[in-house]
């Protein structure tokens, strides 16, 4: 057995990296909605709760693959990390569905429809995520990585015209979010080409860029507020 | 200005109050809520300790304590972020 450890580690740091950037944001929205008690800040709230599981879920699969390198023949480094992105983007679909619910003033006034919504993709993630763990077979997990990708491209779009209709154009921190949707649409819409001109590394390598432009928005903010 | 989410409804409040205080009238045309409603929010924000009521000459006037201060700050930073994330409406808060 003869396993490559760089691309595991490579997305061990990335994956330290989102944590923390995620926690750093879902603490400012769990603040804020111990305070208000908004329901769309309760949404939002659960989004980054999931794209930190999301992260973690990755984290955990790529340390193990790590510590306890696969005796099985065929299994190699190269499954475990399909298998870590198929079940970081199952879980990471989710989060974005929230974010997107977030916007709904259905959500955020008339009923809390989340739980609903969030249970139904909730089963659907779950499904994908077990047999992500489950099978070892290839064909199957790419086509889990391709149909979660898909999702992933759509929810993006939807954020980006959301962002597009509700956002002040001329706020260059806002421009760094922009950017980030987009490096999450193109690595997903890249990913999801029959050639597949990039790894499943370059998923996390993006989505850790993203989310390196949220946390600078982040930090802009407290600039802000102390001024 | 249409839908307001209840985060930038309070935090109005709290910037109508300010540091100096307010009384309920200047708050609610502040806020831009009728008073009925905003005497509830205000209730609420009370129960928190968020701010208090202080008799000035007959009159009542609203202040801040130190945890609606920082509380302020906190949903100033959210507010910013939820905006820049275009995640509230354009017309739902001040510039």
């Amino acid at each position: 057995m003869n396993i490559n450890l760089s691309g595991p580690s490579t997305f061990v740091v990335s994956g330290i990296i989102l944590l923390y950037i995620q926690w750093n944001i879902y603490n400012l929205f769990r603040d804020g909605y111990k305070i208000t008690r908004s329901k769309q800040l309760r949404v939002i709230t659960y989004a980054f709760l999931l794209f930190i599981l999301a992260t973690t879920s990755m984290l955990i699969i790529n340390i193990w693959a790590i510590l306890n390198p696969p005796d099985l023949p065929g299994i190699d480094e190269g499954l475990f990390r399909k298998i870590s992105i198929m079940t970081y983007n199952s879980i990471f679909s989710i989060g974005l569905l929230l974010l997107l619910l977030s916007t709904s003033e259905k959500v955020a006034i008339d009923k809390d429809l989340s739980l609903e919504i969030v249970a139904i993709a909730g089963i659907g993630a779950t499904i994908l995520s077990i047999i992500a763990q489950l099978t070892t077979n290839i064909q199957i997990i790419e086509k889990g990585i391709l149909a979660t990708n898909i999702i992933v491209l759509l929810e993006s779009t939807f954020l980006m015209s959301q962002y597009i209709l509700y956002s002040e154009k001329e706020v260059i921190t806002g421009r760094l979010w922009t950017l980030g949707i987009l490096m999450i649409m193109f690595s997903r819409g890249v990913d999801i080409l029959p050639e597949k001109p990039v790894t499943e590394l370059f998923l996390i390598l993006t989505d850790t860029v993203a989310f390196l432009l949220l946390f600078l928005m982040k930090k802009e903010a407290e600039i802000q507020v102390k001024r | 200005m249409k839908y307001r989410p209840d985060i930038v409804i309070i935090l109005d409040i709290l910037e109508a109050i300010g540091e100096e205080g307010s009384i309920i009238s200047r708050i609610a045309s502040y806020a831009n809520m009728p008073i009925p409603r905003l005497r509830e929010k205000l209730d609420i924000m009370i129960e928190n300790g968020l701010i208090y009521e202080e008799d000035d000459n007959g009159r009542k006037v609203y202040r801040l304590t130190e945890k609606g201060i920082e509380t302020m700050e906190k949903l100033r930073e959210t507010v910013f972020m939820l905006r820049q994330l275009g995640l509230i409406p354009r017309d739902s808060y001040r510039p």
